[in-house]
Formats: C-alpha cells, sequence, structure tokens
C-alpha cells in the first residue's frame, strides 16, 4: 500500500464525495436564494392540471421518458436513451459494492450473473449511447457551434469511464467484490487500511476507479448537475393558477339560464 | 442600408433591428413605474445582469442547467427560419452567458478564450438586437428537457435592457398608449362609441337582431377585448356582442380600459402589472361581478396569471369568452349552426400564450367542433403549436421581413393539413397573419385565409 495509493484512494475518495456533496448543496442553495422569479409559469403541465402533484409526475415522467426530445433529432432522443437508461442500470448494480447483495436476498453467484449479463449489457447501451450523442454533438454543425469545453470534457470522461468498465466486466474481470468493494465499504467506514484491499488491484481497474471519484467532484461544478435542475425549475416544478375559471363560467350560464 | 428594410441573409439576422425608442418617451415611462434613466448606460445593463443572472431563479437555472443538447434549435422557428444560431434560444443564452463569464476569475484572467465578453456599447446593442428578434413563444420551453424557458430570459434581458435606456420604440410606444388613453390604439371614448354602433348597426343587417352595447355604464360583466378587435377585427368584436347578448350576459365596455393585450409582457413586468391594475381599477370603479376577457393570446396570459388573481382577490370573477362559450353550448344557451361557415376546411392553430402559459386549448377545440362542419388538427398543435411570427412585440414594419419567414412554420402546417381557413384567435396572430399571409398565399400558390374563432361563432350562431 503506497503513499499514492492512500492519498488517491483514501484521502481522495473522502475529498471527492466532500466535493460531491458540499457542491451540491451550494448549487441547490444558490438557485433557492434566487428568489425573484420571471413570473406567469407552466409551460409543460398540460391544461387543466395543477398543483405539486401533477407537476412531480411532469418531472417523473420526463426524467424516464425524455418526451420532449421527439420534436428534434433521432439521435439525441435514441442516444439520450440509451445512455441514461444504460448509466442508471449499472449505477444500481454498482451499489452492490456499498451494500452487500445478500442483505437483499441476491445471493454471491447471482450477483457476479447480474453483473455481467444484466450490467454488461446496460454498460453497452449507455457507451453506444454516449457515441452517439458524441458524434451528434461534433456532426451537427449548428451543435457544434453552442458546444462548450464543459461539454467535451463531460462526454469525454464518460466515455473513457464507462469504456474502461466495459473492459473490466467483459475482458479483465477482476475480483472486484474481494478487492474493491471491501476497500470502498472499509474507507467509507473510517478505516483507511482498507485502502490496501485496492492497491493489489491492476491498473485499469485503479484508473476507472480513480475517474470515477474525479467524475463524482466534478459532477457540481459544469452542466452534469442538471438532473437537480428539474426538480427546482420554475416552469415545470413551478405553480400554474387559474383554474376557478372552469367553475365560473359553469356558474355564470347556470345563473343566466336559470 | 435604410433602416428598417434590411434584407434577409440566411444564417445572418444581426443586422435586423427595430426602431429603438426614444430616450424622452423611455424617461415618461420610468417615471410612471418610479425608475430613472441611468447615468452610465454600460455599467448599468452589467450590473443589473450580473444581479439578475445571481438572484433571478429562471436566469440562474437556465444559465447554469443547460446542457446544450439543442433540442431548442429544432423547436425554435426564429433559428429554423433564419438559421443564424444566435437567434435561437441557446444562441441568445449564450451572449448573456458571455458577459456573465467575464464577472467570474476565468473570465477575467483567459478573457475570450473561455468565451468571456466585456460590456461594449456594440455588445450590448447585439444582445438587444437578438434578444428583439424573439417572439417569446415559449416553444423551447415546452421541448427542453429541463424546461428551460428562454422567453423567460427574453423577457428579463429586455426588462435590464428597458431600465437602461433600451427598448424597440413600437412596444415602448403601445405602452405609453394603453397607460394614457386605456387602449394600445390610443382611441378616444368618441371613437370606441362609434365603433360600438358600427357593430350594433351591422349585427342588425346580418343577424336581423337588436343588441344592447353598454359602454362604460354599471353592468354585471365587463367584456375586455384586445382594442384590436375594434378596429380591424370587427367580426370577432361581434361576435362576443352577439353571443353575450343571446346568452343574455348584462356587460359593458369601458372606454376608460378596453384593451385586454398587455405589451407590458414585452417589456417590464412593472408595466405588465400596472397595465393589469387598470383593468383591477375600472371593474371595481364600474362594480361588476365579473371581467370576461376577449382573443389576444399574450394579453390573455398576462390577465391568467396576474390581472385575474387580483381581480378574485376582490371578489371579481374573471373567465374567457371561451369558457362561456362552451358552457353556453353544453347547456343548450345557443344555437348554433355550422353550415353558415361553409363547406371549407378549418385548421385551429393555437396561439403560444393560450397553449404555453394560457391552459386554454381544449375549449376552443370543442367550440371549433360545433361552428364548423370540416376541422382538422394541424400536426403542431396544442402546446406545440407554432408561433404566428408577430408576438413578443415584434409586429412592427422594420421587421416585416424577419416576420414573413417566421411565418413560414404555422403557414406550413396549414398546407400539409390541406386548410383552406386558420383560425388564430388572438389580435397578434391576426395582426401578422393580415401582413405575412398575402406573401405566403403567392409565394405557396394558395388561396389560404385566417380569422379569429369568434367570428366564426358570430356567424354559427342563430339568433
Amino acid at each position: 500500500m503506497s503513499l499514492i495509493d492512500i492519498a488517491i484512494f483514501g484521502i481522495g475518495l473522502y475529498a471527492s464525495l466532500l466535493v460531491l456533496i458540499a457542491g451540491l448543496v451550494a448549487r441547490t442553495a444558490r438557485w433557492i436564494n434566487a428568489k425573484r422569479l420571471t413570473g406567469l409559469y407552466s409551460v409543460s403541465i398540460p391544461s387543466g392540471q395543477y398543483g405539486s402533484s401533477s407537476a412531480l409526475k411532469e418531472i417523473v415522467k420526463r426524467i424516464f421518458t425524455f418526451y420532449t426530445l421527439n420534436l428534434s433529432d433521432k439521435p439525441l432522443l435514441v442516444g439520450s436513451l440509451m445512455f441514461h437508461w444504460g448509466i442508471w442500470i449499472a449505477l444500481l448494480g454498482h451499489l452492490s459494492m456499498v451494500i452487500p447483495p445478500e442483505t437483499v436476498g441476491i445471493s454471491k453467484e447471482l450477483q457476479k450473473t447480474l453483473a455481467l449479463y444484466v450490467g454488461g449489457t446496460s454498460g453497452i447501451l449507455a457507451f453506444i449511447g454516449l457515441l452517439i450523442l458524441f458524434a451528434r454533438r461534433l456532426g451537427r454543425r449548428d451543435v457544434r457551434a453552442i458546444s462548450t469545453a464543459d461539454d467535451y470534457f463531460a462526454l469525454l470522461l464518460l466515455l473513457v469511464l464507462v469504456g474502461l468498465g466495459l473492459a473490466l466486466t467483459f475482458v479483465i474481470k477482476p475480483d472486484y467484490m474481494s478487492t474493491v468493494s471491501k476497500w470502498l465499504r472499509g474507507v467509507l467506514a473510517g478505516d483507511l487500511s482498507a485502502v490496501s484491499y485496492i492497491s493489489v488491484e491492476g491498473p485499469l481497474v485503479k484508473l476507472h476507479v480513480a475517474l470515477a471519484m474525479l467524475f463524482a467532484a466534478y459532477v457540481p461544478w459544469g452542466k452534469m448537475v442538471h438532473p437537480l435542475g428539474l426538480f427546482l425549475m420554475p416552469t415545470v416544478a413551478g405553480r400554474s393558477i387559474g383554474s376557478f375559471m372552469y367553475s365560473h363560467a359553469a356558474n355564470l350560464i347556470r345563473r343566466i339560464t336559470r | 442600408m435604410e433602416h428598417g428594410k434590411a434584407e434577409l441573409v440566411l444564417g445572418d439576422t444581426s443586422h435586423i433591428k427595430p426602431h429603438w425608442a426614444s430616450p424622452s418617451l423611455i424617461q415618461k415611462l420610468h417615471e410612471r413605474v418610479g425608475l430613472k434613466l441611468p447615468e452610465d448606460q454600460k455599467a448599468h445593463f452589467y450590473k443589473r445582469l450580473l444581479e439578475e443572472a445571481a438572484r433571478n431563479r429562471n436566469v440562474a437555472m437556465a444559465l447554469d442547467v443547460c446542457v446544450h443538447c439543442g433540442a431548442c434549435l429544432d423547436a425554435c422557428h426564429t433559428y429554423q427560419t433564419t438559421r443564424d444560431i444566435y437567434n435561437s434560444p441557446v444562441g441568445r443564452a449564450e451572449l448573456v452567458r458571455r458577459l456573465v463569464k467575464s464577472s467570474r476569475v476565468s473570465g477575467k484572467l483567459l478573457g475570450r478564450l473561455v468565451g468571456a465578453e466585456r460590456p461594449t456599447d456594440e455588445y450590448i446593442e447585439r444582445i438587444a438586437t437578438y434578444y428583439y428578434q424573439c417572439n417569446e413563444c415559449r416553444r423551447c420551453g415546452e421541448v427542453c428537457p429541463f424546461g428551460i424557458d428562454q422567453a423567460d430570459l427574453t423577457r428579463t434581458v429586455r426588462m435590464v435592457l428597458y431600465e437602461s435606456g433600451i427598448a424597440a420604440k413600437y412596444i415602448a410606444t403601445v405602452i405609453d398608449n394603453v397607460e394614457r388613453t386605456g387602449n394600445n390604439l390610443g382611441l378616444p371614448p368618441k371613437a370606441i362609441a362609434k365603433t360600438l354602433e358600427f357593430a350594433k348597426d351591422s349585427i342588425r343587417e346580418e343577424k336581423g337582431i337588436d343588441v344592447k352595447v353598454k359602454l362604460d355604464e354599471p353592468a354585471y360583466a365587463l367584456l375586455l377585448p384586445p382594442s384590436a378587435d375594434l378596429f380591424t377585427n370587427i367580426d370577432t368584436l361581434k361576435g362576443y356582442i352577439l353571443f353575450l347578448n343571446l346568452v343574455g350576459v348584462d356587460f359593458t365596455f369601458s372606454t376608460k380600459m378596453i384593451e385586454l393585450a398587455n405589451f407590458g409582457l414585452f417589456m417590464d413586468e412593472r408595466h405588465m402589472k400596472y397595465i393589469g391594475d387598470m383593468v383591477v381599477k375600472t371593474a371595481a370603479e364600474l362594480g361588476v361581478k365579473v371581467v370576461i376577457a376577449g382573443e389576444c393570446g399574450h394579453g390573455w396570459r398576462a390577465f391568467k396569471n396576474y390581472t385575474a388573481v387580483e381581480l378574485e382577490k376582490r371578489g371579481i370573477a374573471t373567465l374567457h369568452i371561451f369558457h362561456l362559450v362552451v358552457e353556453a353550448i353544453r347547456s343548450g344557451a345557443v344555437k348554433l349552426d355550422p353550415e353558415r361557415n361553409g363547406d371549407v376546411v378549418y385548421t385551429f392553430q393555437d396561439s403560444c400564450n393560450y397553449a404555453r402559459g394560457g391552459d386554454l386549448t381544449e375549449e376552443p377545440r370543442f367550440i371549433m367542433r360545433h361552428v364548423v362542419k370540416n376541422f382538422v388538427e394541424s400536426p403542431n398543435n396544442r402546446e406545440r403549436t407554432w408561433c404566428c411570427g408577430g408576438g413578443g412585440g415584434l409586429l412592427t414594419d422594420e421587421l416585416l421581413k424577419l416576420r414573413i419567414e417566421y411565418a413560414r412554420k404555422w403557414y406550413e402546417d396549414v398546407v400539409a393539413v390541406g386548410a383552406g381557413h386558420v383560425v388564430r384567435a388572438c389580435a397578434i396572430c391576426k395582426a401578422q397573419l393580415s401582413h405575412t399571409i398575402p406573401h405566403l398565399n403567392k409565394e405557396y400558390n394558395r388561396q389560404v385565409t385566417y380569422s379569429g374563432l369568434m367570428d366564426l361563432v358570430y356567424r354559427a350562431l342563430v339568433p
């Protein structure tokens, strides 16, 4: 267990998680503290539906279906769906590193099989999705014109991260449950000596983990903060007013025609 | 090049701008809402824009959350028809983002290398130019996966520009008119009375019935049309009058405030509220129990979301004339004969502000199905409707070439469904259509006609 390992996989892990959490809190606070609103809301909540439950339904629908993108080009919709669904399932699988699968009734063997087939498939989905999105960003002249360094950085980082994940899953097949998982659980529990579990791993595993930590620390500072945005966006999560008008019309006609 | 006659170049609309309001006009408007022209226009604009980027949630989130996916590029008719990236939702926001960037450490150190721009006079004019090419139609907000409404940004940027002394002359003039006279056109009470007399006579002649029209008299309801209905859309006006008479609503117009349109929405929220408050004051003075809004998209959005709320607080009920027509049809209070609107194929196209933020999409369709025989939906309907191209206060001659381009999208929808007549229940739409349809009909070799919805109700009503 070298000093570099302790720095990256010990201190580095704490630092990246701290930056992630503090950054997300700071972002959220910034948006909540921005109290001024350009008023007269409701973009997407269909006519006649009001209140917080319909707003929540709309947010969930947007997160899982990307339905608003169907007016744009196909690669955007297909790439976004593939990447996001792929990465969600893959991330769900990564939870097994922190929560022992046995605690939710999944045997070690089943976990391995799920990780290989379900995890592998979702990784492939995410990777192809990223490639589609990258090709679109480069290939569509107007999208290229509005692209920033942040857009490319996020795409490249994710491509390498997911690509490495795929190589590990299908080619290298490390015994991560007894190395990476033990390291993560140990260090998260405050035991820095658990770094020794990961220090025996090969360079590609270490690179995948290190890039994941870098990614976590990067999330709050650029475009990757976008998922959080939906929950506070005034136009979607905001309130529309005026439903009283339907009953007014009925009352007025009743009054006149009585 | 003569101002206002600018030729349209595909990919570059940076030279197309409205006539700007004079400092004296802006000063007059400023005084009305408690503002003062700043001594240093540039510094004020920069300072206030940074303030809004930090304190206004719509602006802060529009800049922070956008992932530059470009979905709004495909949704925006201003970009689709001109192909200038800055005449697009994300492109316009980029102009603002660059200015905000120049206040950050990276921007101060690296300048244009990281896309930062300093607030020079030229750059501010560039922002004003592109932000006055936006129709504020909110279609970008509808398709953005995060609901980023770039029209909110347009409204905020225009507000900061206005505070700094920059506004379109047309919008500023209209706001001044309505705040002085109670209507956008500046019509004196005598002219309003004459128009209403003309409408009464016309109804008698065409429908064989004497209708009652009150003006500035106590009544149960106040009817609030856009003033354009008194001038160019007389059939829409006759539709309101005949319908309300047939169902027996005791209503009045007011010369003090005969304007549903609210151009404050296009320039500064303070004026939007000022104009809305004029309605509230008029309704209270007349002692009416109900205020009925006429056909005007943006006016309806401002009314429904601001004025109506203020009226309801004071116990005055509010609704749109369509709500009332729907209920009258449902309850059998009126008789309609769709034959009277002939065999033409009609399509109804939602005005942006009815469909996006106005919650008024099904009522007009219900009415359409009862007043015409052949009704077809346009491909982009309800929340996905295309803007007419005249919204956001762009209805001026110097922007006509741009507006004709902007109009292609909805026009092509009309052509696609084989409709001969397009219904748009909005005064701005109707004014925009009157200017652009002749050009487009010629170009596409069609004979498309247009009208409001109450025009069709008027014809179909059986007294």
